[in-house]
């Protein structure tokens, strides 16, 4: 079977594109997951999407209240980006991944499409509650990232769909990134917390929690959230010490008591930095 | 099935007949018998096949041939060659960086990008622009000496 390689310079041209082909299409940008396996001969797609030409994808610009990601942004453009510098906790994040060859091509659309369960980047973009912008050729709609993936390798994105964009709410700076991987480059992390808390005179308004390589993929920590929100932001700090969300679904592996061990300690270092940053 | 491809690679315009499944790696070592570029890991975790696109230091085992359609592809042969070394080449072998050699095309490639974007990088920069490099042989040191010739010597 033979793959038929589309190249589009459009947004519309992208979407017309998967409105013929569907599920049939994948869509590649950086390619640093999907072409492994393409080059392994794993996966003969039907049709390939390349989108990384589509200039207006790799735009980050404001959007209203929200800091608008385009779906092509690399990890590279994100850390150059004055808009996405303000979120020191993203920063964290998706300067860890991978290596710089990784970082210059790799997106975070891709790192979300693919759904995979230690995504540094998705997992600290749901720790700020980011909102995800499906295209098609005949609508929009936005779906919260803590609502897009559905399991492993799984996602709502639709055939016919292209994600154009991360919107990240500017309520969310104080943020924080906390990750715990055997070397400091090219390498997955063991446990992965991102933080977002929101602080008036002390008390944490709204507190975003989220788990990384802790389940089939990245989850919200709602428990945590619970436990933080309308109290002094110190106290809630601290009533968590030794606590194990009970959202964090280690599986059956080596490194699962190691995990069970550092979660507790790391979801407090992140918080901490987190309200640290919200001046408190 | 095959699909014409063109693309500049070291700064002369080809055109290729590739399978759409093609990585750029195969692609430059195969058809063009640039063999410079090496294969590693072929999962993007060791940059030996480190090639500039459009400047910029990427891994070709990861990309697609079929993308590269009207971009600049750099490997090694277009940096330097024996009888026109490059600055950044020739301040490895001043320095002693290379044993095995294996590495060295990604590196000097890596740190062509990051000098072009940084002239004067700090070491701990240059670790971490080296930081998806990988050296079995030298223990890094005289690689990361050789990185600072190079900015010292090319950008005094």
């Amino acid at each position: 079977m033979a793959t038929v390689f589309f190249l589009p310079n459009t947004v519309e041209e992208a979407c017309s594109i998967l409105e013929e082909w569907g599920d049939d299409a994948i869509i590649t940008n950086g390619g640093t997951d999907i072409v492994i396996d393409i080059s392994k001969g794993n996966l003969i797609p039907h049709a390939n999407v390349c989108i990384w030409n589509i200039n207006e994808l790799h735009q980050i610009k404001m959007d209203g209240d929200y800091v608008r990601v385009g779906g092509a942004a690399t990890y590279k453009e994100m850390m150059n980006s004055s808009l996405t510098k303000e979120f020191p906790g993203l920063i964290e994040a998706v300067s860890q991944i991978g290596s710089p060859g990784i970082r210059q091509v790799a997106t975070l659309a891709g790192n979300i499409c693919t759904a995979a369960p230690a995504a540094d980047g998705c997992t600290m973009a749901m720790g700020l509650d980011a909102q995800i912008v499906l295209k098609s050729a005949t609508g929009e709609r936005i779906v919260p990232l803590s609502h897009m993936m559905i399991g492993r390798g799984k996602t709502k994105r639709r055939g016919n769909e292209l994600l154009t964009a991360i919107l990240i709410p500017t309520s969310k700076k104080n943020c924080a990134y906390g990750r715990l991987a055997r070397r400091r480059a090219s390498d997955i992390a063991k446990v992965m917390v991102g933080a977002s808390l929101e602080i008036e005179d002390g008390i944490c308004t709204r507190a975003v929690v989220s788990l990384g390589a802790l389940g089939p993929v990245p989850c919200r920590a709602y428990s945590i959230e619970q436990k933080l929100e309308g109290k002094p932001i110190r106290t809630g700090i601290e009533q968590l010490r030794g606590v194990f969300p009970e959202e964090a679904k280690p599986r059956i592996s080596q490194f699962k008591r190691y995990k069970e061990q550092a979660l507790p300690t790391l979801l407090v270092r992140t918080l901490e930095l987190a309200a640290q940053r919200g001046g408190a | 099935m095959a699909r014409p491809v063109q693309f500049f690679l070291n700064d002369r315009l080809e055109t290729v007949e590739v399978d759409e499944n093609e990585i750029l790696i195969d692609t430059i070592r195969e058809r063009f018998r640039l063999c410079g570029t090496k294969e590693g890991c072929r999962t993007g975790d060791c940059g030996t096949c480190t090639v500039l696109l459009d400047g910029r230091a990427v891994r070709s085992c990861l990309i697609l041939t079929c993308a590269v359609e009207g971009k600049h592809i750099t490997t090694i042969e277009g940096l330097g060659n024996a009888t026109n070394v490059h600055p950044i080449q020739q301040a490895f072998v001043d320095v002693g960086a290379v044993q095995c050699g294996f590495c060295i095309p990604g590196m000097v490639l890596t740190a062509k990008s990051l000098l072009d974007e940084n002239h004067h990088p700090t070491e701990h920069e240059i670790r971490i622009a080296l930081s998806g490099n990988l050296c079995r042989c030298t223990g890094y040191e005289k690689i990361i000496q050789a990185v600072q010739l190079a900015s010292q010597r090319m950008y005094p």
